[in-house]
């Protein structure tokens, strides 16, 4: 792979930018060059002012600054397109991506890769280019014009220049293996940081942190003594790579050399002049570069992650969509394992009739949630085939396949846009009474109405004053009006309170609708006593199958499961032998 | 554009302030910051005055004066000699890890602060940002500031020092560069408001993309259930065009700014250079001593222009020091380590007032109560209701805005942090574990206990069975895992932790409503041992869990509505009745 290909895009400004660079640098030369005329007429003619140079010299720095800020803005201009372009083209990757590759990445990373990652590029792409060509184009034209004027100097700064670059790329070199490890100790102490940060509520609960605050000292501590200890062991390295392009070594090697020579008649005065006027540029040319190079190897690390995620393979689209007919559903040998893990579900025969109502149940773990997600292909079944209406699903185009499904997740994100939106969110034409109708029949409209701004009032990340169960009721809501065949729902485990809890149950109910195909996830028994049929999972597997009825008279499993249930509800914690724990 | 305006962040602060406020951050390390940044000044100092020196240089290798060569060449080279040696020295700092030690400095204080102030303080920054605060801006504090500067200090110190230095051979030259150079610093002021303009409105941009890449990715399976991706997806284009837009117009609007400055600067050089060509014409001063101005001249023009360049990026570093700094100056919560410790356990709210950060609406309003000791205590009420406020408060998460809640007689403010944790153990819904093995997950309540003492409590738990099933055991990393662990699990792991800490406090919220029904048994069987001889406070969301409370308070709004047991509060037709009723079908 090759660093430079994230250029493309806008490889014409890039390229335009570091052509306006080079000649600004050799406009600079000329600069220089003009310095020496000045110098040079009045050596001759102590009497005459050097107008004509000077008036040169204005014109020649307003062009080469002129030019310079150009090709700095160019490279900056291409550098911001670039970051929307890729932004453009990841967030179009991400949307072809399986939900199970971007559930897999984790939504963190992903997002750092569209927005941090990309950020990191600006370097590379905006301030390398034209400091690049500087550091290039510089050294080669003066020493051209070095060795016009005295090729014996010429040879001996071409000398110096050589070896102060072999000389740092051997330095560089043995940095390289340093910045590895450094690299690698700064992401361990981040993760570190981070947990800390996060679990801060958590921890101030056990002893005021002080165990927490001890561990993340100590984690920070021996991260400083490491890095702390590299650093020293190869300081003198350092610090003499980092001055050695400064003007000083070039200087004092020039200065002693040229003055010898003059004294020895072997140069005239400009010459010395000369060498010391051009030959520290060089020097100076390259220095920024040199302190790019940090930089550039973070825009580096960038760039891969960024080719590693469009490199991530798509969701591949039916070649020939197929249309399905009715909305039964078949699981057939149907088995799932995540990545190098172990398997979830296995040998899943299921029918699911069109209009039937059908629960699953088992324990946490036993694979409910992930059946589901197989239906609307969050994840893709890795043997057997689900078919809806007699169509591998995978031969359905993909939104053709989302318009019938609806479902209710446990965890279910809202939009930074207002309640009614989030209710109507990505349906057309739906009047406020619709949405205030579906918000009624969700069992949510009364709490909308205590709302600041009531329908208006904004959801999303800032506005967190919505519990789980509320946000399930909006989601209930915008199922009303989305009015799908299928509704699919996974009932949460834990309710915020009592009322939230009937609520919830109560807008469950009316979305058991006859003339819909539901499935039920599930934890409460006494929800399912009036399904079609109910689906008990144990690791991965049908255990059971059939109604209530059926099962609680032919299998011992789950007339154990109704009488835990039942056990499980009657519960309440003991308190008449509460101060008999002393005794 | 006007959406991403934001007062906050728009204003510069005055630049002495800025400085000695980014010199600060180096800590313990500020000594040897600014020694290196004195090495700094003295070696671009000795480098401006060699330039002047090359003048008498110039003149003995004129007159072919043998010893006056050497001797100036001699005084030059030592010169050039320190400027480079003192260049090595000032990059100590740096390059000696010095601002390592700044940085791991820096995180240490703002660990050490995040756990003293209030948690509602904390809640008003947007996730990620402390993060970003502790990563980045530590860093970019410590180091950058560091690189920067140094910059800086040589664009304004070697054109000043040869300035001073040609006092002794032309008055007249010295003058006018002494008036050229400083012409550069008004032009920075002028620049550094814009600049400051510009990042603030930017950073305002950034962060509504970020807010838009998150939701984009997170809400990915509702977007594309619901046929909006594209929608969505046209959404963060237009915000990344936006800020592709504010880049390029402030980049634009800095381009003839900066452009001016430049040629200003240079004008001015040029004027210096008139003025030697003139002074020679004039017979005032030898051609030699404008060769050594030319090439002040030379070596001033670069480093000035990248000291322009370099001032905009200091200013986006100010803004994230400010920032650090605003965090490290939130007020702590005020703690007094308790003399005497309290020997019984009740805990008594006295007309406690309560509202968050920034709101001025009460969320706990007038609450006095009394927690009886070895006995159990259920809060209910609607979520939002404040119901888990009260048990923030007697943690301490924040302090009541008047009132007081005491723990046997003791006002908890005139207790320490840790005195307070010591007297309560908690069992939360939501189990944070950390990146850590299983048993350090659970010692983390008691960080003297053993392995064995941990086990036993495990065992306790019901949570020894699931552990042992672990490859590793009690080893096992939950960094792989952490995810695979069910919310049983997780839930009995936080429950072995306040076992293992048997503190005589005992707050629950709801410890079984995640569970599954084999999982809840088990749960259950677990908490009829916990809450022995325990003063226990439940926030209770199925009331079948707590009919045998010795106090229920139900809360509505802030307030208290109802209290009593289960009995008596059926007997009134409130709130509770209406929850039990509807409980029940």
């Amino acid at each position: 792979m090759n660093h430079t290909d994230i250029f493309l895009p806008v490889k014409n400004k890039v390229s335009h930018s570091i052509f306006l660079a080079s000649i600004a640098q050799v406009l600079k030369l000329s600069i220089w060059l003009m310095l020496i005329w000045v110098l040079h007429q009045l050596m001759l003619d102590t009497s005459v002012f050097p107008g004509l140079p000077i008036v040169s010299l204005l014109v020649l720095s307003i062009l080469f600054y002129t030019l310079r800020t150009y090709a700095h803005d160019k490279s900056h201009y291409a550098a911001f397109e670039l970051e929307k372009i890729l932004r453009t083209r990841l967030i179009k990757k991400i949307n072809q991506l399986p939900i199970e590759t971007v559930r897999n990445m984790g939504n963190g990373n992903l997002v750092k890769t569209l927005i941090d990652d990309i950020k990191e590029l600006h370097a590379f792409v905006a301030d390398a280019p034209p400091l690049k060509a500087e550091a290039f184009v510089t050294p080669i034209f003066t020493l051209l014009v070095l060795f016009i004027f005295n090729w014996v100097f010429a040879s001996i700064v071409f000398a110096i220049t050589l070896v102060t670059f072999l000389l740092l790329s051997f330095i560089m070199k043995k940095a390289k293996l340093l910045k590895e490890s450094y690299n690698n100790a700064t992401i361990q102490i981040n993760s570190k940081i981070i947990e800390y940060i996060q679990g801060m509520s958590a921890v101030r609960t056990f002893d005021a942190g002080e165990g927490a605050f001890g561990q993340y000292q100590k984690a920070l501590e021996n991260y400083s003594q490491v890095v702390f200890h590299w650093l020293q062991s190869m300081r003198l390295s350092t610090k003499i790579a980092r001055s050695l392009f400064s003007a000083m070594p070039m200087s004092i090697i020039l200065v002693v050399g040229l003055s010898l020579a003059q004294l020895n008649d072997q140069i005239s005065f400009i010459t010395t002049f000369c060498f010391l006027l051009l030959a520290i540029g060089i020097a100076e040319s390259v220095h920024p570069v040199m302190s790019l190079f940090q930089i550039l190897q973070k825009s580096k690390a960038a760039i891969e992650r960024i080719f590693e995620v469009e490199n991530l393979p798509i969701l591949e689209a039916p070649s020939n969509p197929l249309l399905p007919d009715n909305n039964e559903i078949i699981f057939k040998n149907v088995g799932f394992c995540y990545q190098n893990s172990d398997t979830v579900l296995s040998n899943i025969n299921i029918k699911i009739p069109e209009n039937s109502f059908t629960a699953l149940i088992g324990t946490s773990g036993s694979g409910k949630t992930t059946l589901t997600n197989l239906i609307p292909r969050f994840l893709d079944a890795t043997s057997g085939t689900i078919t809806l209406g007699g169509v591998n699903i995978k031969e359905i185009e993909y939104a053709e396949l989302m318009s019938r499904i609806s479902f209710v997740f446990q965890d279910n994100f809202l939009f930074s846009c207002s309640i009614a939106d989030n209710i109507r969110y990505g349906l057309e034409d739906i009047s406020d009474e619709d949405v205030i109708e579906a918000a009624k029949k969700a069992e949510i409209h009364d709490f909308i109405l205590t709302l600041p701004q009531q329908y208006n009032t904004l959801a999303g990340e800032r506005g967190q004053l919505l519990s789980g169960g509320q946000k399930q009721r909006i989601t209930i809501a915008r199922v009303f009006l989305q009015n799908r065949p299928i509704v699919i729902l996974d009932e949460p485990t834990a309710f915020s309170d009592a009322r939230n809890e009937a609520l919830l149950l109560k807008a469950f109910n009316r979305l058991i609708d006859k003339n819909k195909t539901v499935i039920m996830v599930t934890h409460r028994l006494s929800t399912i006593v009036n399904a079609d049929q109910i689906i008990l999972l144990d690791k991965g597997m049908i255990k059971i199958h059939g109604t209530h009825n059926d099962l609680i008279e032919n299998s011992s499993d789950y007339k154990l499961l109704w009488q835990e249930y039942n056990k499980a509800k009657d519960w309440s914690i003991p308190v008449n032998n509460l101060a008999d724990g002393e005794k | 554009m006007k959406e991403y305006i934001n007062t906050d962040t728009r204003t510069t602060k005055s630049l002495l302030k800025t400085y000695i406020g980014l010199i600060n951050a180096a800590g313990k390390q500020k000594k040897i910051l600014i020694r290196s940044l004195i090495y700094t000044v003295i070696s671009s100092c000795l480098f401006g005055v060699s330039l002047v020196l090359l003048y008498p240089l110039f003149a003995a290798l004129e007159t072919k004066n043998v010893t006056a060569t050497v001797t100036h060449l001699i005084i030059v080279v030592v010169l050039l000699m320190g400027s480079f040696i003192f260049k090595v020295l000032c990059e100590r700092y740096d390059a000696d890890g010095y601002s390592t030690l700044a940085v791991t400095e820096l995180r240490e204080k703002l660990g050490n602060k995040l756990r003293h102030i209030s948690l509602d303080y904390l809640s008003q920054f947007r996730s990620g940002e402390i993060n970003y605060l502790m990563m980045q801006s530590v860093n970019e504090a410590a180091v950058f500031t560091f690189m920067l500067l140094n910059i800086i200090i040589t664009g304004v110190v070697i054109p000043l020092s040869a300035a001073i230095a040609l006092l002794f051979y032309s008055w007249q030259l010295s003058l006018m560069m002494l008036l050229v150079f400083p012409m550069a610093i008004p032009l920075y002021l002028w620049r550094r408001k814009a600049y400051r303009r510009g990042f603030s409105i930017l950073a305002e941009a950034n962060a509504k993309l970020k807010g838009e890449a998150v939701e984009f990715v997170q809400g990915l399976d509702v977007l594309k259930s619901t046929g909006q991706t594209k929608e969505k997806m046209t959404e963060f284009i237009k915000v990344t065009t936006d800020v592709a837009n504010i880049l390029r117009i402030g980049t634009k609007k800095g381009e003839k700014p900066n452009l001016i400055i430049t040629i200003v600067i240079q004008v001015g050089l040029i004027l210096i250079i008139s003025l030697g060509a003139y002074l020679v014409n004039a017979g005032n001063i030898s051609y030699l001593l404008l060769a050594s101005v030319l090439l002040i001249v030379a070596r001033s023009t670069d480093v000035l222009n990248y000291f322009v360049q370099m001032s905009s990026m200091l200013e986006s570093l100010v803004i994230g020091y400010e920032k650090l700094q605003e965090l490290l100056n939130a007020p702590s919560l005020p703690e007094k380590k308790a003399e005497i410790m309290p020997d019984h356990y009740n805990i008594e709210f006295e007309r406690v007032n309560f509202s968050y950060r920034g709101q001025d609406k009460y969320v706990l309003k007038d609450i006095s109560l009394q927690i009886p000791e070895k006995a159990l205590t259920a809060l209910v009420g609607a979520s939002g209701c404040g119901k888990t406020t009260i048990t923030k408060l007697i943690l301490r998460f924040a302090d009541v805005k008047s009132g007081s809640i005491k723990i046997g007689g003791i006002d908890i403010r005139d207790m320490s942090q840790s005195q307070l944790m010591s007297l309560v153990s908690v069992v939360f819904q939501d189990v944070y574990l950390f990146q850590d093995t299983i048993i350090n997950n659970i010692r983390m309540a008691k960080l003297s206990a053993s392995d064995e003492e941990v086990i036993e409590v495990c065992k306790q738990a019901n949570c020894h069975e699931f552990i042992q099933n672990f490859r590793d055991g009690y080893q096992t990393q939950l960094n792989d895992i952490g995810k695979s662990l069910s919310g049983g699990e997780r839930q009995r792991i936080s429950i072995a932790r306040a076992i293992l800490k048997n503190a005589p406090i005992l707050i629950l919220d709801e410890p079984t409503a995640a569970l599954d029904t084999e999982n809840e048994l088990a749960v259950q069987k677990v908490i009829n041992k916990l809450v022995q001889g325990k003063t226990v406070l439940v926030i209770a969301h199925r009331i079948s869990t707590i009919i045998g409370a010795k106090q229920i308070v139900v809360i509505d709004k802030g307030e208290i509505v109802e209290s009593g047991t289960h009995q008596q509060l059926l007997q009134h037709n409130g709130i509770y009745k209406e929850f039990w009723h509807l409980q029940q079908n």
